[in-house]
């Protein structure tokens, strides 16, 4: 019965991954058409939007925060190898279990800190620069959020490394 | 606890942990978290600073925009018209398909922005197709795994755009410094190629040569390739556009292409944007967490004291350049490019400022010295995805790109002695 909630548990993570990488999926597609838009603008009409190339960094933060989790699930993100991989499987178990922790408290600190600038943006009522000013806390925002679903996701993996490998 | 000793302790954790296995955005970020911390500065407004400071960027956001445009090309099949459009043009040549293998991997290059989706795409489409023929594996898999490595150079190039906006260069004189090395070094692999075959004919059959009408209906093939190519040196080098806005366009340009040669689908635009994020988020979460271990560096003045501590020692702005070259080509060994880009600048970059040597050549430079990294075994990318595409031994794959390396190797001390090579475009173009 407990194992069969942590299952559940687990692919709510996955699946929690998989739409904040949808998430990133749309800010894609939102930073080309928008910067395309502008281009077409100024170079047609001689007119900018004005708010393109601000709102096209801000997409950039929710590619890289939102899109984290499932780069992880999915195994994505970049390691070297070259000692890890002639080691026998359990040390390579023991080394992954340390990686995760140490992931989960550098993940943990990127968090805290981004959700203190958050609150901070918040408490003070801090503008964006642009033209159509927004409260700059929106955007600031996609970061723990995003973080948020990344520290989920590598608990889930230390988890599995735990149960004896991904059998859950 | 001293400074030195935070320092010692920063470095040995970072380099104890990237070799632990820890994934290379997590070792960076915890190194440079750990400095910062036992410094005793303000924590949470150093690591907010940075983080969103780094991912707000609008420079970079050509990273995801090129990664999509390439991811689309890729899918669409557009690779596999490039590659037998170009076979009709350059087979006759004495080692005949090999040079269809440099050819359309410089192509290639000019769309994609990365060496290992340059090598894979060619590779997928060559390496059966001249095996079928009889060619020299060998030679097959090294021109491959070789030409490969020119995604980074010719533009658009992502190694360039993360090293332009670390040092503040400009991103289009880069792209432009990167076009007549990167010609020059596949034209000398193609000489390689014919003086091999005039040699040993039987590694490399010569193809019938095509006729005129061949030749033309090939260009039905190729264009839409070229199309895109042109577009994208047109707009970054006529000045028309910067170069994150020519990749939105080029997204939606190939979009728009991939319509009309009838290869567009909700699906394939589903599996090029996810792929996108997988490789931006991989690359853009490597840069936040370098960002943070640079701030740590500075806050314990390693910045100041590197330049300081290289001119106490009286060397050579030569030997010093040499020192670096050998640093990035063991260092290359161990750590693919993203990872030894932003491991490397945050020590190099106070070393060149001091040295005064121009930024836009050595950026240059280091493309190249990354490219021989992923050639070079033991973690060379290219050579893992070659080799695991053709089926070969690891061993066969680096025997075969052993000459080719030694190439590029001569190449780079070429654009150091003759620097006007890589910088003579950039100049004519924008001006000294």
């Amino acid at each position: 019965m407990i194992k069969f909630r942590f299952s559940l548990i687990l692919s709510i993570i996955d699946k929690l991954s998989l739409y904040a990488a949808r998430g990133a999926i749309v800010a894609l597609l939102c930073m080309t058409v928008l910067v395309t838009i502008e281009v077409f603008m100024r170079k047609f009409f001689g007119i900018s939007t004005k708010i393109a190339h601000d709102a096209a960094g801000y997409f950039l933060v929710a590619i890289t925060f939102l899109g984290a989790a499932e780069t992880m699930r999915v195994n994505r993100h970049l390691r070297v190898k070259i000692l890890y991989d002639r080691l026998n499987s359990r040390a390579k178990n023991i080394f992954d279990k340390i990686n995760y922790f140490i992931a989960i408290i550098y993940l943990s600190l990127l968090f805290w800190a981004s959700s203190s600038l958050v609150f901070f943006s918040f408490k003070e009522g801090f503008l964006t620069e642009s033209v159509i000013q927004i409260p700059e806390f929106i955007p600031e925002l996609l970061i723990p959020v995003g973080l948020f679903f990344f520290i989920l996701q590598v608990l889930s993996k230390l988890f599995r490394k735990f149960n004896r490998g991904d059998r859950l | 606890m001293s400074i030195p000793a935070i320092i010692t302790l920063t470095i040995v954790l970072l380099f104890s942990l990237l070799l632990g296995g820890m994934w290379v955005f997590n070792a960076l970020g915890i190194a440079g978290v750990l400095g910062i911390f036992l410094l005793g500065t303000d924590l949470g407004g150093a690591i907010s600073y940075q983080v969103w400071g780094s991912s707000n960027n609008f420079i970079l956001t050509a990273i995801p925009l090129f990664i999509f445009m390439g991811e689309i090309m890729l899918r669409s099949g557009i690779s596999d018209r490039l590659y037998s459009g170009v076979s009709k043009w350059v087979g006759s040549f004495p080692g005949g398909l090999i040079h269809t293998n440099v050819v359309a991997c410089a192509l290639f290059a000019a769309i994609s922005g990365s060496s290992v989706a340059t090598a894979a795409s060619i590779g997928t489409v060559a390496i059966p197709d001249q095996e079928a023929r009889g060619y020299d594996k060998k030679l097959i898999l090294g021109s491959i795994v070789a030409s490969g490595t020119l995604g980074i150079l010719i533009p658009p190039s992502i190694i360039m755009i993360l090293y332009g906006s670390w040092m503040e260069v400009s991103i289009a004189r880069l792209f432009a410094a990167g076009i007549i090395p990167g010609i020059m070094i596949s034209l000398f692999f193609m000489l390689f190629v014919v003086i091999k075959c005039l040699r040993q004919p039987k590694l490399a059959p010569r193809l019938k040569p095509s006729s005129l009408k061949e030749k033309l209906f090939s260009l039905k093939e190729i264009w839409p390739g070229l199309l895109i190519i042109t577009f994208i040196m047109v707009a970054i080098f006529g000045g028309l556009m910067t170069p994150s806005e020519t990749a939105a366009v080029s997204v939606a340009l190939v979009l728009l292409l991939a319509t009309l040669l009838g290869s567009f689908s909700w699906r394939l635009l589903y599996k090029c944007a996810i792929n996108t994020i997988y490789t931006s988020t991989m690359i853009l979460i490597i840069y936040v967490s370098a960002k943070i271990l640079v701030m740590s560096l500075m806050y314990l003045g390693v910045i100041s004291l590197i330049p300081q501590f290289v001119d106490s020692l009286g060397l050579s702005p030569i030997f010093v350049l040499l020192v670096i070259y050998l640093i990035y080509l063991i260092l290359g060994c161990f750590f693919d490019g993203t990872s030894l880009l932003l491991i490397t600048l945050p020590i190099v970059q106070p070393l060149i400022a001091n040295i005064g040597v121009d930024l836009v050549w050595f950026g240059v430079v280091v493309t190249i010295l990354i490219e021989l990294g992923m050639i070079t075994p033991p973690v060379g990318l290219n050579l893992y995805v070659i080799t695991g595409i053709s089926d070969s031994s690891l061993s066969e794959t680096i025997k075969g790109v052993f000459p080719f390396f030694l190439i590029l190797l001569a190449c780079l001390g070429l654009f150091t002695i003759c620097p006007q090579l890589v910088t003579w475009f950039p100049d004519l173009l924008f001006g000294g």
